[in-house]
């Protein structure tokens, strides 16, 4: 049993990442049917997963309403609307009204989603945006150099990259420099340079160390040094 | 209480107030600032409008409703302009949330340019595994969709009969709100060849500068602005375009006022906060010393 | 669809954007309530684009229509992970979770170190030429990506030349957070822009 549960697991990580690592290398009919295999049970593979989140979120719901915990009434919300869109998603009819079944365009379901789904998630992301301008005022201060830079260029992008950045540039008297005409404010050429320059290169500093720590992980999970993936238990 | 502890001391519900009016109010009363283009948007358009007539685009709208306002109209620019220009869409999705936007554009558009499914486009839907699905993409599009998101086979459809994978593609590019550009350019632009840009949600926009400086993607556009940006260069192109409906066309440079209104807004109370900020400081240390 | 459910449907979703803008005020049983619809809503949602997207094309089509029984291995993975929630047959779950991340691993490590390692190397070395302004941004580039990459490494003590290299470093990734920053500002707005739109719309009757 604990070859089923601890070894076997290393097992299939070593032969699945090691034939998928040098199929790389010999391009070839097998090669390709291998990788297409491979990666077909892959997306059946995740699609049982992503299920698995939902399952976890709805055995919580049912517990805080076995359990009577504060605000369970609200549970039954969830679980209610989740019965109502899988009705609507699998009952195998056309809803009254609706000239369509399933996924399809005029059906129940997708009603729901273009006025339910749709305007509870796009309104949720959005009330960010009072919090973002309550805490730029009360909390960006240019208390040090670094949080001075970090403010100066923040203040640069968010003005030069809006339509009254323009305004703001072109009516700004100009200068001849090497037989060119610049303006004396020129966002459009500030933010430019930030982003190309200053920003990609530390942006790239920043990815090379993700790829290199995304190669030795994956080093690590094929030799079976990292095996996080297993969960706790024996 | 004098202005500098009043402001620092700022009920945030009047920051609140002034976002909200800021953003009602030039979108009731436009001022209609223009907009500029910047070079990144400038290349994906010209990208696209230099492809011959009748290629193959391949779209990757990676986004949800959370990210609706910024991408969505730039995915009804793109599929406006490929269908301006006769291009061949192959529209996917990697995210679940985005099937139904993404229905809702192509049937739109498509309807508008007298399009049909099948054989000047096709909407292949969502499947789940990022690169499990790009990787897939590049050895068989059929296989890694065997139908398409209205569950039609694809093996049977003229536009698939020319069309293998992404190697025969001749654009791809990727309207995202989160990390997927990176898979885009790893296992399908990169490894086949095939060039590519991204449209992202301006949040994300400034991380994919490395690939943009170093020519793995030929152009970005950030955020709603980066939509409106597209919206104008084509409906400077293509007069077709600005009379195409107020829905298609222009949806996200209606936004552009209000954007420069809130910008200019919270910009000047940062600089406001940091003057008072700035005053209490020195009184403070002032009348430390005078203690 | 019938022009009545769309007229009632946007109502509903006018009711909906404004008890969760609710929230902005304090949190409040409004909110608590649309909070919780919306997550039966988009779970139930992310079931059916599972389903419907996943395991019917790629499962019951494919044993139905091309009679692929091979098919039938990764469902049984596929439920092995779902039995992740029941403690005592859990450990079922690292067989796909080791097929699926061991294998991952060996195919993404080449396409990580061609298609973006290499790439991105490359250009950060390239040789130097296009005028004086290129020549100076690609020292500036080649300097900020050390430095960045010494800000990083932490095998090494912030001391002496290190800790001054560093300190490089973080001038750069100052102002790439800044310029990141000004972008997420943006990004928030136009959701609400996005919002309110909808809203003067939907009165507006378009």
């Amino acid at each position: 049993m604990i070859f089923l549960k601890r070894q076997l697991p290393i097992i299939i990580a070593f032969v699945a990442g090691i034939m998928m690592w040098i199929r790389y290398y010999i391009p070839s009919e097998v090669s390709t049917n291998l990788e297409d295999g491979y990666l077909e049970w892959v997306r059946i593979i995740v699609g049982f997963a992503a299920i698995l989140g939902i399952l976890s979120l709805l055995q919580h719901h049912m517990l805080k309403i076995r359990m009577k915990r504060p605000g369970f009434a609200f549970s039954y919300v969830t679980i209610a609307a989740f019965a109502l869109m899988m009705f609507a998603g699998f009952a195998p009819f056309n809803f009254p009204g609706f000239a369509e079944k399933n996924m399809e365009t005029g059906s129940l379901f997708n009603w729901l989603y273009e006025f339910t789904f749709i305007p509870m998630q796009a309104t949720m992301f959005s009330v960010l945006a009072f919090f973002i301008a309550s805490a730029a005022f009360r909390a960006f201060r240019a208390r040090s150099m670094e949080a001075t830079l970090l403010l100066v260029a923040a203040i640069i992008m968010m003005v030069g990259r809006v339509p009254i950045g323009d305004l703001i540039s072109n009516a700004t008297p100009t200068f001849m420099m090497f037989g060119n005409e610049y303006h004396f404010i020129d966002f459009e050429e500030w933010t430019g340079w930030l982003l190309n320059v200053p920003n990609a290169a530390a942006k790239r500093g920043i990815l090379l160390g993700v790829y290199l720590s995304q190669i030795a992980i994956s080093i690590r999970i094929i030799f079976g040094i990292e095996r996080t993936y297993m969960g706790g238990g024996d | 209480m004098d202005f500098v502890t009043l402001i620092l001391n700022l009920d945030r519900k009047i920051i609140f107030g002034c976002v909200a009016l800021l953003v009602v109010w030039p979108l009731l009363v436009p001022i209609q600032m223009p907009i500029g283009t910047t070079p990144e948007v400038r290349s994906i358009f010209s990208a696209i409008d230099a492809l011959p007539n009748g290629s193959d685009v391949m779209i990757a709208a990676d986004y949800d409703p959370s990210s609706k306002p910024e991408l969505q109209p730039f995915t009804y620019s793109l599929l406006a302009h490929c269908f301006e220009k006769d291009h061949k869409v192959h529209i996917l999705t990697l995210w679940p949330g985005g099937p139904a936007l993404i229905q809702q554009a192509i049937e739109e558009v498509g309807a508008q340019y007298g399009k049909s499914s099948g054989t000047d486009y096709c909407f292949l839907g969502y499947k789940p595994g990022n690169a499990a699905v790009v990787g897939g993409l590049t050895n068989s599009i059929t296989g890694t969709y065997p139908t398409d998101f209205y569950n039609r086979p694809t093996a049977n459809m003229p536009i698939y009969q020319r069309v293998q994978r992404v190697k025969d593609c001749d654009y791809i590019v990727d309207i995202a709100a989160g990390a997927t550009v990176e898979v885009w350019i790893a296992f399908a632009s990169a490894p086949e060849n095939v060039p590519m840009s991204a449209a992202c949600t301006a949040v994300s926009a400034a991380g994919y500068y490395p690939y943009y400086q170093a020519g793995q993607l030929d152009g970005i556009s950030g955020g709603m602005k980066g939509s409106a940006e597209y919206d104008v260069l084509l409906m400077d192109k293509y007069p077709n375009f600005k009379n195409g409906g107020a829905r298609i066309a222009g949806n996200a440079v209606k936004g552009m006022d209000a954007q420069s209104a809130v910008h200019l807004f919270i910009v000047l109370s940062i600089i406001l906060a940091n003057i008072c900020y700035f005053i209490a400081n020195k009184r403070q240390r002032e009348e430390r010393r005078n203690a | 669809m019938i022009p009545v459910g769309e007229v009632i449907g946007t109502w509903i979703a006018v009711g909906l954007t404004l008890m969760m803008f609710s929230f902005i005020y304090k949190d409040n049983p409004a909110f608590k309530f649309g909070e919780h619809l919306y997550l039966g809503i988009s779970v139930g949602y992310y079931v059916n684009i599972q389903y419907w997207s996943t395991i019917y094309p790629l499962v019951f089509q494919q044993m139905q229509q091309n009679h692929n029984y091979w098919v039938l291995i990764p469902t049984l993975l596929g439920i092995f992970i779902l039995l992740r929630i029941i403690p005592s047959l859990s450990w079922l779950s690292r067989m796909s979770f080791a097929l699926y991340i061991g294998g991952f691993a060996g195919y993404s490590l080449p396409l990580i170190v061609h298609s973006l390692l290499l790439p991105q190397l490359s250009q950060t070395l390239q040789p130097y030429g296009g005028g004086v302004g290129p020549v100076i941004n690609q020292i500036i580039i080649l300097l900020a990506v050390f430095s960045t990459l010494i800000y990083f490494f932490f095998s090494l003590e912030h001391r002496k030349t290190v800790g001054v290299i560093s300190r490089v470093g973080i001038v750069f990734i100052m102002v790439s957070f800044g310029a990141s920053f000004g972008y997420t500002v943006m990004a928030r707005i136009s959701l609400l822009i996005g919002r309110f739109q909808f809203i003067i719309d939907s009165f507006r009757g378009q």
